[in-house]
């Protein structure tokens, strides 16, 4: 049964069309790569998956329930738990350490702190970045962010890990490591993982890709 | 969601920024709020204590008569007591002149049996016979001590003798206060017998007052319910009018300086107007820092919601931040309350000139409804726009709010 499944979604911002009507099914525990050039809507379908925009028409079905019948709390929960979100410009908080900014998930889903800190500990220990988690964001590379973004969006063990072109701002050598880890991860935690990016390379090295162009899917 | 309101309040102000101008807007506030509370305060605390320091002197009520003296048992007994009136006493008041040393001045004498006089004032009139009691102003002004001998000048009833002064000498038994600069000035108490053998009045007399049938539980509730209501007084009015003979007329306590507290109504009035700017003033503060808070919090916020915060949470969340700021503030201001009222009876800069105002020291006075009234319009423009803040904010969605504000 597919994780999740898109019916004609279309997004349009104003009036200009973002994606055209989008069809799709995701299963449980696969990776796939959404490719295309800046501008095709790869991202906004990515939000859209993430429960983080609403779909102009068209339906997002997660585990045959409809997105848009979900109430307030209910899809604020979904993001929460279900989603595991690594943002392209990391959207980390200058104002808290590390280890704040990635248990923010459990503190706003009401979570037990305990066992997630331990969980966060180990991917922390397992990306080589536990020596950061005391350190605000503004003194950490680049990298070293990106990997605290992962951190935060793995510590709920979420079913649909959601990643926007988690490499764009690292070198060849870190998107590579980067990747690997995401791919790894997220097999390791059962989770269905689509990732972004306008990297053919990168793209060349999943199991599914996805292709869209002017806001609909030209290859899958 | 406890943790996620006070983790969205540790946000706001965990940056020193924040922090310094949350410190400032909660001090501005509250000091706005204070100011507003202090005036209306102000206003009330000199109709409570002139009313107080007047219901000193004259009790509740004064009763005269159109034709000068009367006899207070054959003329108004019976009337005051079918009127319930358990509290009153009768005496003699007249005009005269005080001689200390090489000063004189003129005043108002009354001759009063001390006792039944101070149950229905509360003054505590305590003076023998042959002695008397002076305010504590007049003994200022003339250096007169306890046990002084001063000498006072009357009309005389004598008309033998009708023109010249009859002088009789007194010794000062008591120095007291009636909390109003011109009765302290200007009034003498001396025993009625002693003033009605100078005025040979043979036991008439030309004043009477007395209290309300009321109870004294009524009267101790408070500073303002010191004094009986102008609600209460006015129904005695009705219901004295006939019951009073008509050659009588009965007068508040409050009459002799009425015109003044009337002004300080209207005062009231305007100055409620111009307190206004206050109110604007605080309200530009609070506008402020809902504005900073928008602009400089929202990444926080979208990425909360982002992250799983719900709207509601999130509505829940900001109305705790916004009342928080709004409770400490009023808590704040009670402080400022506080020290302007230790100030208004304390600093040497803040006495009123007593011959100009009356009254030398005033404080505080306010009512549940002022603060409610206050904290609640406070609380109404806080709730107003932060409301428009946050239906800004909410018009944007996740997507747009996090692209804006992490680009």
């Amino acid at each position: 049964m597919a994780l999740v499944e898109l019916s004609g979604v279309k997004k349009s911002f104003g009036k200009v069309n973002v994606l055209g009507g989008i069809n799709l099914s995701l299963l449980e525990d696969r990776e796939y790569v959404i490719q295309g050039a800046s501008g095709s809507g790869k991202s906004t379908l990515l939000y859209l998956l993430g429960g983080l925009d609403k779909p102009s028409s068209g339906k997002i079905k997660i585990n045959n329930m409809d997105l848009a019948d979900f109430q307030d709390e209910e899809l604020a929960r979904y993001r929460n738990t279900f989603v595991g979100f690594v943002f392209q410009f990391h959207f980390l908080l200058s104002s808290l350490n590390c280890l704040d900014n990635a248990l923010l998930p459990s503190k706003l889903g009401d979570f037990d702190e305990g066992s997630i800190k331990k969980r966060i500990l180990e991917l922390a220990d397992f990306l080589g970045v536990d020596h950061c988690l005391q350190k605000n964001p503004f003194e950490l590379s680049g990298g070293e962010q990106q990997r605290i973004n992962i951190i935060r969006a793995l510590s709920l063990k979420p079913k649909l890990l959601l990643c926007d072109e988690p490499t764009g701002s690292l070198d060849s050598e870190n998107s590579e490591k980067v990747i690997g880890l995401l791919k790894k991860l997220s097999k390791e935690f059962g989770a269905t993982l689509v990732l972004v990016t306008h990297n053919g390379e990168i793209a060349s090295t999943f199991e599914s890709i996805i292709n869209i162009q002017d806001g609909l899917i030209r290859k899958n | 969601m406890l943790k996620a309101r006070s983790k969205l309040f540790n946000v706001f102000l965990r940056d020193q920024n924040s922090f310094k101008f949350a410190i400032g807007v909660l001090l501005g506030l509250s000091f706005s709020i204070g100011v507003i509370l202090s005036t209306v305060g102000l206003m009330d605390g000199f109709e409570s204590v002139m009313k107080k320091a007047l219901k000193n002197s004259v009790g509740d009520f004064s009763l005269t008569s159109r034709k000068g003296f009367f006899s207070f048992d054959k003329d108004v007994s019976g009337p005051l007591k079918s009127l319930g009136v358990k509290e009153k006493a009768s005496f003699i008041q007249t005009e005269g002149f005080v001689i200390f040393s090489d000063f004189s001045q003129g005043v108002q004498v009354k001759g009063v049996e001390p006792g039944e006089f101070s149950r229905v004032t509360g003054l505590g009139l305590d003076f023998e016979e042959g002695q008397v009691a002076i305010g504590i102003q007049l003994s200022k002004k003339f250096g007169i001590k306890k046990g002084d001998r001063i000498v006072l000048a009357f009309a005389t009833g004598n008309e033998s003798l009708s023109e010249r002064p009859l002088l009789k000498g007194f010794l000062v038994g008591q120095i007291l206060t009636h909390g109003l600069y011109q009765k302290d000035e200007r009034i003498i108490y001396i025993k009625r017998r002693t003033l009605d053998s100078i005025l040979e009045l043979n036991g008439m007399v030309n004043v009477v007052s007395g209290n309300l049938p009321v109870t004294t539980s009524l009267r101790s509730v408070g500073k303002k319910k010191a004094v009986v209501t102008d609600q209460s007084m006015f129904s005695f009015f009705e219901k004295a009018s006939g019951i009073i003979p008509q050659s009588f007329y009965i007068l508040p306590y409050w009459d002799e300086y009425a015109p003044l507290l009337e002004a300080v109504k209207h005062d009231k009035l305007i100055i409620s107007v111009i307190l206004q700017l206050v109110v604007i003033v605080s309200i530009f503060n609070m506008v402020a820092f809902i504005f900073y808070v928008n602009e400089k919090k929202s990444r926080e916020i979208f990425l909360f919601r982002a992250l799983g915060m719900s709207e509601r949470e999130l509505l829940k969340a900001w109305f705790f931040v916004v009342l928080s700021f709004w409770f400490f503030s009023c808590l704040l201001s009670l402080l400022v309350l506080q020290v302007f009222d230790w100030s208004l009876a304390n600093l040497a800069f803040l006495k009123l000139p007593g011959d100009v105002y009356n009254l030398e020291r005033i404080h505080l006075v306010l009512e549940l409804e002022d603060y409610t009234i206050v904290f609640f319009a406070s609380l109404f423009w806080f709730a107003f726009f932060s409301w428009i803040a946050l239906f800004r904010m909410r018009r944007k969605s996740i997507l747009e709010g996090l692209r804006k504000e992490f680009s």
